[in-house]
């Protein structure tokens, strides 16, 4: 050994010998491991009841239409295109569609309206039923007498509580009925209109949540959900199965799977506007809403299920021609992904960021998608980059919304040798190695996860929607980590990773949003 | 070292408990830490992080992978607080206060203690994977192999790494040394 390796040693072991011989794992640390250690086990176990709900629905409707013949969509029109990028979602144009189900009229009658209570799955966790106040409907074909049997239900729509407001949703009933509303944590929301005897079903509780959707009585029913949210694509397909834009979601979608109609199912329609008749007589409507411009799967749909007997029976076509004129055609209120100028979107860790992907994109792409940048930089997350043993790649920096100084929602676009400007609200990153984007960060709130969180939210609300707890001390600073940024030695189960950074200061929100791809990183994440 | 359990037990399967774990490898980690980073306080801080994260996978890791898991968190740790401007300037603070250290070791006027502390000084400049391959290699005593499973680097790396580090501080002691001789 050389005298200035001899000398390293024993300054090392010098240096080494001023820390503390030994440690003691005090009681809290060992209380946060476990709890730790449970909270992965919980997100795990949140997973297995999902796939296990899913599992049993599945086994639930096969083994209701097993019976059933099969039925072949007739409407080539809507026949599946492929795409290969998320930049080439089909577009659909917004024009109002004729009622599959009846011919518009223009007789108008005033209803009763009942607002309907909402349990929701976040906070607020239960929302009393509003007051809505009657409303004007063309009611076609109805006799008089029929006319007044019916009355308008009236809750929340499928929607993000991070969208800042909740649309209403809309759908005629028999009258005397009663309603209640479930709003799931990745927006969709489903709305029962069911008669006074169904009232033990449709409780406040958390086993109502299960005995509704077990209950099998006469009903109207709403299911809505924002389109892109994954775990919604199955629910798409039961209605929209030939619709081309829930084709490409689905394939280009890390769930995968077929995309198919119930079996039994008679399916008409096109353009995002079906009507349905199953096996038993149930009928139904499905009603996709898109923006015009945006070809991307910003919106939402909904699934109306009618199931009425007796002299509520003839019903069914009114309350389904008034839920179709009432949303078909229109553009959704809400824009949950924000995508028509590209300066937003959901961030997922299939790697999706708005109409971007992770590894697939060039700076190219960005570009076009976001227009040119407010400033670039080349730079590395490691110090030495220029070093020729440097692990870590170059990458690119192309900001958005940038001023020269720094402020609290900007972020330099090079930290390392040492922090420099200028500071933007969102940086893409692209490996100057494989010339494709790697990583993202935005303090923009138009930018959410798959489950709604966005910059802004408090640190609980965006750990009850992601199923995950905050790290308050981590190597990232507070954060909430998503995907398998860590894995030590762990197999990697998603192509990005997503840190969603709270603070810097207790107290603080949700500050930005950043994700990196696991088989392409420039080190932005690494941990 | 460990005392408890076998090669093949887990901890939490009757192996070694955490607290265990900790006692055995928290020195070793907290000073590799401080010799990465330089600062005291910020090395605790990594230590302790690192044994949240690699605890709460405690049912994976074989208790004679614990301590090479747990040294390989702390390296990342490392690595990710250096991005940070926060840590950055604390780091700056640390090496500034070197006239605090070496008052508490009693090491001022020591002609050993001026090389301990030019070599600490420039270890400190140095791009961080040199500065971690040295460590490895001559504070944890660990092969050229075994610092490259610790880094998470090739083989390569580590040779090149090691020997890049050693040029660069040569060349900074006879930079510094030439500079006290001019005056």
């Amino acid at each position: 050994m050389e005298e200035l390796e001899r000398e390293l040693q024993a300054m090392l072991r010098h240096r080494a010998s001023t820390m503390p011989s030994s440690y003691e794992a005090s009681s809290e640390l060992v209380g946060r491991t476990a709890r730790r250690r449970m909270t992965k086990v919980t997100a795990v176990a949140g997973v297995f009841v999902i796939v296990v709900a899913a599992a049993v629905a599945g086994a639930i409707g096969a083994g209701a239409t097993k019976h059933r013949t099969p039925f072949v969509i007739s409407n080539p029109t809507t026949a599946p295109q492929s795409s290969s990028s998320s930049t080439t979602l089909p577009k659909r144009n917004v024009t109002t569609t004729t009622p599959p189900t009846s011919t518009p009229s223009t007789s108008s009658l005033a209803v009763q309206s009942l607002g309907c209570p909402t349990t929701s799955v976040f906070a607020p966790f239960a929302v009393a039923a509003p007051k809505v106040r009657p409303r004007d409907v063309d009611v076609p074909g109805l006799s008089s007498a029929e006319r007044r049997l019916v009355r308008s239900y009236v809750g929340p729509r499928a929607g993000f509580s991070t969208d800042g407001a909740v649309e209403p949703d809309v759908v005629l009933g028999p009258k005397g009925w009663s309603c209640r509303v479930y709003r799931h944590n990745g927006g969709g929301a489903e709305l029962y209109v069911f008669p006074p005897s169904a009232q033990d079903s449709f409780g406040a509780a958390d086993a109502a949540w299960t005995t509704s959707e077990q209950y099998d009585g006469p009903e109207v029913r709403v299911d809505t959900a924002v389109l892109g949210h994954d775990p919604d694509a199955a629910l798409a397909c039961t209605v929209f199965a030939s619709d081309p834009l829930v084709q490409h979601w689905v394939t280009s979608s890390p769930i995968g799977g077929q995309c198919a109609a119930p079996n039994g199912r008679r399916i008409t329609g096109a353009d995002g506007t079906y009507a349905f008749v199953d096996a038993d007589g149930t009928r139904g409507v499905g009603v996709m809403r898109v923006r015009a411009t945006t070809p991307t799967l910003d919106g939402d749909f909904s699934i109306v299920t009618c199931k009425l007997t007796g002299r509520e029976a003839a019903l069914c076509d009114a309350i389904l021609s008034d839920y179709v004129t009432r949303y078909a055609g229109a553009p959704p209120v809400i824009d949950h992904v924000r995508a028509r100028t590209g300066r937003g979107g959901v961030v997922a860790l299939d790697g999706r960021i708005g109409l971007l992907h992770l590894s697939q994109s060039t700076e190219a792409d960005v570009r076009s998608v976001a227009g040119a940048p407010n400033a670039t930089a080349q730079a590395s997350f490691e110090a030495g980059s220029s070093n020729a043993t440097a692990a870590l790649p170059d990458y690119r920096a192309l900001g958005y919304d940038c001023t020269a100084t720094a402020t609290s929602v900007r972020i330099p676009l090079v930290v390392q040798p040492a922090l420099r400007g200028p500071y933007c609200a969102t940086i893409y990153f692209i490996n100057v190695s494989t010339h494709t984007l790697a990583a993202f960060e935005s303090t923009s709130p138009n930018y959410g996860t798959q489950n709604g969180t966005k910059v802004g939210m408090t640190p609980d609300g965006a750990q009850r929607r992601e199923g995950h707890g905050l790290i308050p001390h981590g190597c990232l600073g507070s954060f909430i980590e998503l995907g398998s940024l860590y894995a030590m030695g762990q197999p990697i189960t998603t192509a990005a990773g997503i840190v969603i950074y709270v603070g810097p200061n207790a107290g603080d929100l949700v500050s930005s949003l950043a994700t990196e791809s696991n088989t392409n990183p420039v080190g932005m994440l690494f941990c | 070292v460990l005392t408890a359990g076998n090669g093949s037990a887990r901890p939490g399967d009757g192996g070694p408990s955490f607290a265990e774990l900790y006692q055995a490898e928290a020195a070793g980690v907290a000073s590799l830490a401080y010799l990465l980073t330089g600062d005291r306080d910020l090395a605790e801080d990594l230590m302790q992080e690192a044994f949240l994260r690699v605890g709460s996978r405690l049912r994976h890791v074989a208790p004679e992978t614990f301590g090479p898991y747990v040294r390989r968190t702390v390296v990342n740790l490392v690595r990710s607080h250096f991005r940070r401007a926060e840590v950055r300037r604390r780091h700056a603070a640390a090496i500034e206060n070197e006239h605090d250290i070496r008052q508490r070791t009693g090491e001022f006027d020591s002609s050993d203690a001026e090389t301990r502390d030019e070599l600490w000084r420039l270890l400190q400049q140095l791009p961080l994977r040199q500065r971690e391959a040295i460590v490895c290699r001559f504070y944890l005593d660990l092969s050229e192999s075994q610092t490259a499973d610790a880094l998470g680097i090739s083989l390569g790396t580590v040779k090149s790494s090691t020997s890049r580090g050693l040029a660069a501080l040569r060349a900074a002691i006879a930079q510094d040394r030439a500079k006290a001789q001019e005056q």
